[in-house]
């Protein structure tokens, strides 16, 4: 039952029906990056070598991925008028599921990144010219901490969730209940581990920074992984 | 085609939308649905494409419950919401990025159909376009899905005079013994040569579901000079005399009046009632 050209089918739609939206954000994350690794560099103009470690690049990555997710799928289903002809458009939930999940994770972080890789070849052509000897290294911290990759996924499934859960002002609705979330969430975990302090079962919270760590890990895979499931069952009770 | 069970709706628990309705739509006919605002027409037309779930009875279109939202369900039907879709795309890529999800769909009949409206350039964005001429692109591309089941809702609102004229010939052209059309209406001149069959709405339940020959079997519609005392269920003023519909006794032919028809129904519920065997 499950097709994958059907699948294809979806995404070239949304993809197309959305390529204004993704031009925008391509664009402006070349030129961002053209800024960050031109500019700061002009008032050097009279030397003639420059080294550059790049860092916040990743950083650029890892936001826009989260701003975009809460904007790009399930567009149809946020409008009102759309959304009947978005659940009748004949393919399965599973199906406009998959699409959704292949565009947020997959499609638009590739996107991105290859918009930051020409953005930083450009600021790299255009930094050669300007200086003799230009070298530019990548920071891999950003890129190798898997934690990165952890809280970007854990961020990216919230606004994915909220993106069909909310029909109007996605993006700032998500940001809000987020918000609030996350402060009940830091609430108990503070609330924690100060009665463990008192109790004199934690004396030292930095002994803890283990246990913190990968219990932190499994935290975001667990969450990625509901928000995401709860994504399919809200789209499959999607109604007009 | 078509088969509603004791089919009970609502939005709100104590305000029941639809209440106990049981109904079929065939096969090969154009069924007009019509009711004052608010009955639950679009409703019913929702919860039989699937996009509303029955609170109790069932719906099946041929073998498919809508709420499931079957793949094969889905490719046969296609709705026209009163309130069209904004899309960003051109007619031609409109038709490219959604057609391809119709098994059925036909290229040559959604170009036929956009020249009977006197659409040639596809170029344009839909988004650019009248209502009325948005509205005729999606018409078009809906007949040319060559869906099964095709649902609409209100579709001559918006539509000019030889729009509307246009609209009556493609759907004769597209009418075919496997498909099934309801059309939801307030607009029921406009329509009435087109319908095959009638069903009204009343608050939650249903008054009418007969076809154009059966209502015109007992019911007579014309123009009389003086009013009658016969068993009269509708009257009113016209240039021409007294527009009338009333019990047709000896058989004597005459032509269905919807607008006349639905108002008869209800200024005298109770002969009407009688009449079609409280249906």
């Amino acid at each position: 039952m499950f097709s994958a050209k059907r699948v294809k089918n979806l995404i070239v739609k949304d993809f197309v029906s959305s390529s204004k939206i993704v031009l925008t954000i391509t664009v402006g994350l070349i030129f961002l990056e053209l800024l960050q690794l031109v500019v700061p560099y002009l008032r050097y103009s009279s030397y003639s070598h420059l080294d550059v470690v790049w860092r916040s690049g990743l950083f650029n990555v890892s936001a826009l991925w989260v701003v975009t997710v809460g904007i790009i799928p399930f567009t149809e289903y946020s409008k009102k008028y759309n959304r009947a002809s978005a659940i009748l458009l004949p393919a399965t939930q599973e199906e406009k599921f998959a699409a959704n999940f292949i565009m947020s994770f997959v499609i638009l972080p590739i996107l991105i990144l290859s918009s930051v890789a020409i953005g930083v070849g450009l600021s790299w052509v255009v930094n050669t010219f300007r200086f003799e000897s230009y070298s530019f290294s990548l920071s891999s911290d950003y890129f190798t901490n898997i934690d990165n990759w952890l809280s970007s996924l854990f961020f990216v499934s919230i606004f994915f969730f909220g993106s069909i859960f909310f029909k109007k002002n996605r993006l700032i609705r998500t940001i809000a209940g987020f918000a609030i979330y996350g402060f009940l969430l830091l609430a108990i975990v503070i609330t924690i581990m100060y009665f463990k302090q008192q109790s004199g079962e934690m004396k030292d919270p930095t002994n803890n920074i283990d246990i913190f760590l990968v219990s932190s890990r499994i935290y975001c895979i667990c969450s990625a992984l509901f928000f995401i499931v709860l994504s399919y069952f809200r789209l499959r009770e999607e109604r007009s | 085609m078509v088969r509603i069970e004791n089919l009970d709706f609502s939005y709100k628990k104590n305000k029941p939308i639809l209440k106990e309705i049981t109904l079929n739509f065939a096969k090969g006919r154009i069924h007009g649905l019509l009711g004052k605002n608010g009955v639950g027409k679009t409703t019913l037309m929702h919860l039989i494409a699937g996009l509303q779930f029955p609170v109790n009875g069932t719906i099946m279109v041929e073998e498919n419950i809508p709420s499931k939202r079957n793949v094969n369900f889905l490719q046969d039907l296609f709705f026209l919401n009163e309130d069209m879709p904004e899309t960003e795309f051109t007619i031609d890529k409109f038709e490219k990025y959604n057609s391809v999800f119709y098994p059925s769909f036909s290229h040559s009949d959604f170009v036929d159909y956009l020249t009977e409206f006197e659409i040639s350039d596809t170029k344009q964005k839909i988004s650019k376009l009248s209502f009325g001429t948005r509205k005729k692109v999606y018409i078009a591309f809906g007949l040319a899905c060559n869906a099964k089941l095709t649902l609409l809702d209100e579709p001559t609102n918006g539509l000019d005079i030889p729009s509307k004229s246009s609209f009556r010939k493609i759907m004769q052209k597209a009418m075919t013994d496997e498909k099934c059309v309801i059309i939801s209406t307030h607009q029921a001149r406009d329509l009435q040569n087109l319908l095959d069959n009638i069903v009204i709405l009343d608050e939650t339940s249903l008054m009418l579901d007969a076809t154009t020959e059966e209502i015109t079997e007992k019911l007579w519609f014309g123009i009389e000079e003086k009013v009658s005392t016969e068993r009269i269920l509708y009257q009113e003023d016209t240039i021409a005399g007294l527009a009338t519909v009333r019990e047709n006794h000896g058989g004597e032919e005459s032509n269905l009046d919807v607008e006349l028809l639905f108002n008869a129904a209800f200024s005298n519920r109770k002969l009407f009632n009688e009449l079609f065997n409280n249906k």
